[in-house]
């Protein structure tokens, strides 16, 4: 009987081996993959996952008249094309979020002490003024516009978009200002929510792709051109912000 | 019913060797079989895998290949000087004609050598600004004469890569054709592929990022896998993983395209893939499971059958040893077993034959001896009783033993009548109620002469109303006499014997005890066997042909009672005959 009852016992576990093993091909365990957090532009130590941004509408004390009380239902349908073109560049490992700032600030100077009346879009040194008064006012404790609630990283990164009344565009640190003619002309009107964007993407530390070049025409005459070095956003503006991305290798510089 | 003893060693073994020559070949055909099939299916699922690669990988080859072509032939076919006399105006026809030949261009320029696009024609912008991409790496490339695709852009209106291709004239470069081509067929392609219900395809460009294929979550187009080991891997057919894509166990397949650098993926869910080969497991490993359960139930059941008749011939053997030669073996299967049991039949008819004869013979010789030993007997006593004259003491002397032994011969042959007339079933017995105590007074007095011999006392006082017994008197009689006969025989001097009775419902005990050297617990077993004598007994002077309690227990089961003894060695003995009450 003992030696029924051991070749049933090797039976059974004869059954279990062919049920579990025989015929099964082995599966190569779970690779996983690291999840990918964005971050600052070559700066790997700052996340960018959530953004929070903070818009403001900035006036010089002498452009009350051109300023407009429906600043806020203007810039939001790019704000909204902004985290759309986000969404498909980050593919959703990166989030936006943004308020507006309750009402306009009165800027101390008037707009020629700002130079902010250039048409072309220039780097951060032209409009470094008014980002030297946003932090005085809205950033630095004692500011009149100060609230620590507003510069709280609660919700992510915290990023600034300043609208202001005057003429061009820069990004810079933690500051991006477009003029809020460019998104209320109807000569911008193809491509404002790309200048908006392009502008906020200078404060995730994107870096311009294009610099000043010279163009020597047939008849010798040298014009002064803006030369890219790739036709993405950071590149080139002018175009709709649906037909328009980042570039590859900048994603990668920001771990993507 | 034969009785199933609890060792049945040679059934056991029928099982066990049933079951290993059965269970074996099933289990290892079962394994063979799920082998073959799984490796057969793999191969198929690794074919069907590398062939929609292939496939899908010549498409997108083809889909790049005709681009390049496009867009290299058609401008090699103007001059230098017809090139520099046109103003631009060849550029401007050729960009019409390619954004209008291709449904893929979305965007169709030329750029001069210093990097200034001089034409450009667009499907989504009617005046399309010229841009300066000298400093563009791709475009660098292309006025050193290699014709490049960028990486992929993704886009919110969908995905899309720039092609540059240097326009040669005379062997030179004059050029540079740039074309931003429109991916959507492509993903089309890829989307539109399907293997089995759940089946993918990804596609990826030469830095690991998804161009096409089915969005599953975060792996969309846009996402970079190049930290994705497999990424790497050039070729790589029917490996089975888990996926960090669909977080699944997944059959996998990927190439390499070699022109572009990009690469295909294919994934298919195992369970998608080995649903039909799982079905045919299962069908697989429920007749193995079957197969062994029958075989299970089947084994003691055949092995039962085998040994039964086996088993029929043990039980018989056992009863013809007892002495019933009347019991035959009914074994119907055909084979040798059926021949052994005819065989055995036939021994028993001739042991039984035998026995006839032999008992035969013992009446005979008995039966003969008897006239001659009588007659001696007779002859002797009136010799010794004088009836021949005054014997002198010398002869006296040498007939005495002759008459003792004579006397011994004289019981042999009456015993051995005996016996061979109970084996003939010869010997009468008239079974009637009797008053037992009137059959023991009557042998209490006939012994009286031999216990005086012995100074041993015999005591009976039997209860007066002790009922009578279903016995033969004369066989009654015989029985109580043997056994009291041995008591005094085997009895020590100023020993005792009782006779004493006990009634228990319907049974009447008789029981003879005595002190005298009494019975091994051994003796006992083959104490009413035939010639038996114990051999302390045999080393005695005490004479005794063995057959004695044989005798008496034959008388007492034909008489329907039980004869039981308890002794031991030098402690006496009771012998209780049990009939029953009238």
């Amino acid at each position: 009987m003992k030696k029924i009852f051991v070749t049933f016992i090797l039976l059974i576990l004869a059954l279990v081996w062919v049920t579990l093993y025989a015929g099964i091909s082995r599966v190569e365990p779970t690779e996983k993959l690291e999840s990918k957090i964005p971050h600052i532009y070559e700066k790997e130590d700052m996340p960018i996952d959530k953004i929070s941004i903070l818009v403001y509408y900035f006036i010089p004390k002498d452009r009350l008249d051109d300023s407009i009380n429906n600043w806020k239902a203007v810039t939001d349908p790019h704000l909204q094309d902004l985290l759309k073109f986000h969404e498909v560049q980050f593919f959703g490992t990166s989030k936006i979020s943004y308020d507006f700032f309750p009402q306009p600030i009165v800027g101390e100077k008037t707009g020629a002490e700002y130079e902010t009346n250039i048409s072309e879009h220039y780097g951060s040194g032209e409009m470094s003024s008014i980002i030297e008064e946003m932090t005085k006012r809205v950033l630095s404790e004692g500011g009149d516009y100060y609230d620590p609630k507003d510069t709280s990283g609660e919700r992510g990164r915290r990023v600034y978009l300043v609208v202001f009344e005057g003429e061009g565009a820069a990004g810079s640190g933690d500051f991006g200002l477009i003029s809020r003619s460019y998104l209320t002309l109807s000569a911008y009107q193809t491509f404002s929510s790309t200048f908006l964007a392009h502008e906020f993407y200078h404060t995730l530390g994107l870096p311009d792709n294009y610099d000043e070049s010279s163009y020597v025409f047939g008849d010798s005459q040298q014009v002064s051109m803006l030369n890219l070095t790739s036709k993405d956003i950071m590149g080139y503006v002018r175009v709709p912000i649906e037909s328009t991305y980042i570039e590859r290798e900048t994603l990668q510089k920001m771990g993507l | 019913m034969i009785e199933v003893k609890s060792k049945s060693r040679i059934r056991d073994k029928f099982i066990l060797y049933f079951v290993v020559l059965s269970c074996l070949p099933v289990l290892l055909l079962g394994i063979v079989s799920l082998s073959a099939v799984s490796v057969s299916h793999r191969q198929s699922v690794n074919d069907l895998e590398y062939q929609v690669i292939l496939e899908k990988s010549k498409n997108i080859k083809n889909f790049f290949d005709n681009i390049q072509s496009t867009l290299a032939i058609k401008v090699e076919t103007l001059d230098a000087e017809a090139l520099s006399k046109s103003n631009s105006l060849w550029q401007t026809s050729f960009a019409e004609a390619l954004l209008k030949e291709n449904t893929s261009f979305l965007e169709v320029s030329f750029a001069d050598l210093q990097g200034k696009e001089i034409v450009k024609k667009s499907k989504t912008n009617k005046n399309p600004d010229l841009l300066y991409i000298t400093k563009s790496l791709q475009f660098q490339k292309a006025i050193r004469g290699e014709a490049t695709i960028s990486s992929v852009h993704t886009k919110i209106s969908g995905q899309a890569v720039t092609i540059m291709v240097p326009v040669f004239v005379e062997g030179g470069v004059h050029n540079v054709v740039i074309a931003e081509v429109d991916l959507s067929p492509i993903n089309k392609l890829m989307k539109g592929t399907v293997l089995g219900s759940s089946g993918y395809i990804l596609l990826l460009d030469e830095s690991g990022t998804v161009v096409a294929g089915e969005s599953i979550g975060s792996f969309a187009p846009g996402y970079n896998l190049s930290n994705w080991e497999r990424v790497s891997r050039t070729l790589v057919i029917g490996g089975r993983y888990h996926s960090p894509v669909k977080n699944v166990p997944v059959v996998g397949s990927g190439m390499s395209i070699s022109n572009i650098n990009w690469s295909i993926f294919v994934e298919w869910p195992i369970s998608d893939a080995d649903n039909l080969i799982n079905e045919i497991r299962n069908k697989i490993l429920f007749a193995v499971f079957l197969s062994i359960i029958v075989v299970l139930l089947l084994a003691p059941i055949i092995s039962s059958r085998l040994v039964y008749p086996i088993r029929l011939l043990e039980k018989t053997s056992r009863e013809i040893e007892k002495g019933d030669f009347e019991q035959k073996v009914e074994i119907k299967t055909g084979d040798e077993l059926q021949e052994l049991g005819e065989s055995f039949n036939r021994m028993a008819v001739g042991l039984k034959r035998l026995q006839e004869l032999k008992n035969e013979f013992v009446f005979i010789a008995a039966h003969e001896l008897r006239a001659p030993v009588t007659a001696i007997k007779g002859y002797l006593s009136l010799l010794l009783e004088g009836d021949a004259g005054e014997l002198p003491k010398r002869v006296r002397d040498f007939i005495s033993p002759v008459k003792q032994s004579n006397d011994r011969l004289v019981t042999l042959v009456s015993d051995l009548l005996d016996v061979a007339r109970s084996e003939a079933g010869q010997l009468g017995i008239s079974v009637v109620a009797s008053d037992i105590k009137a059959q023991i007074n009557s042998i209490i007095k006939e012994v009286q002469p031999l216990l005086m011999e012995k100074y041993i006392i015999l005591t009976y006082e039997p209860e007066p109303d002790l009922p009578l017994v279903f016995v033969d008197e004369t066989r009654f009689k015989e029985v109580i006499m043997n056994l009291v006969s041995n008591s005094i025989k085997y009895g020590s001097n100023n020993g005792w014997i009782k006779i004493t009775h006990v009634v228990k419902n319907d049974i009447v005990e008789t029981i003879v005890a005595d002190n005298g050297r009494g019975i091994s617990e051994e003796d006992q077993k083959h104490l009413f066997q035939k010639f038996f004598r114990a051999d302390d007994v045999k080393k005695t002077p005490i004479q005794g042909t063995g057959l004695g309690l044989f005798i008496t227990k034959e008388l007492v089961e034909k008489m329907g009672g039980t004869i039981t003894v308890k002794s031991s060695l030098g402690k006496g003995a009771a012998f209780t005959v049990a009939f029953r009450r009238g």
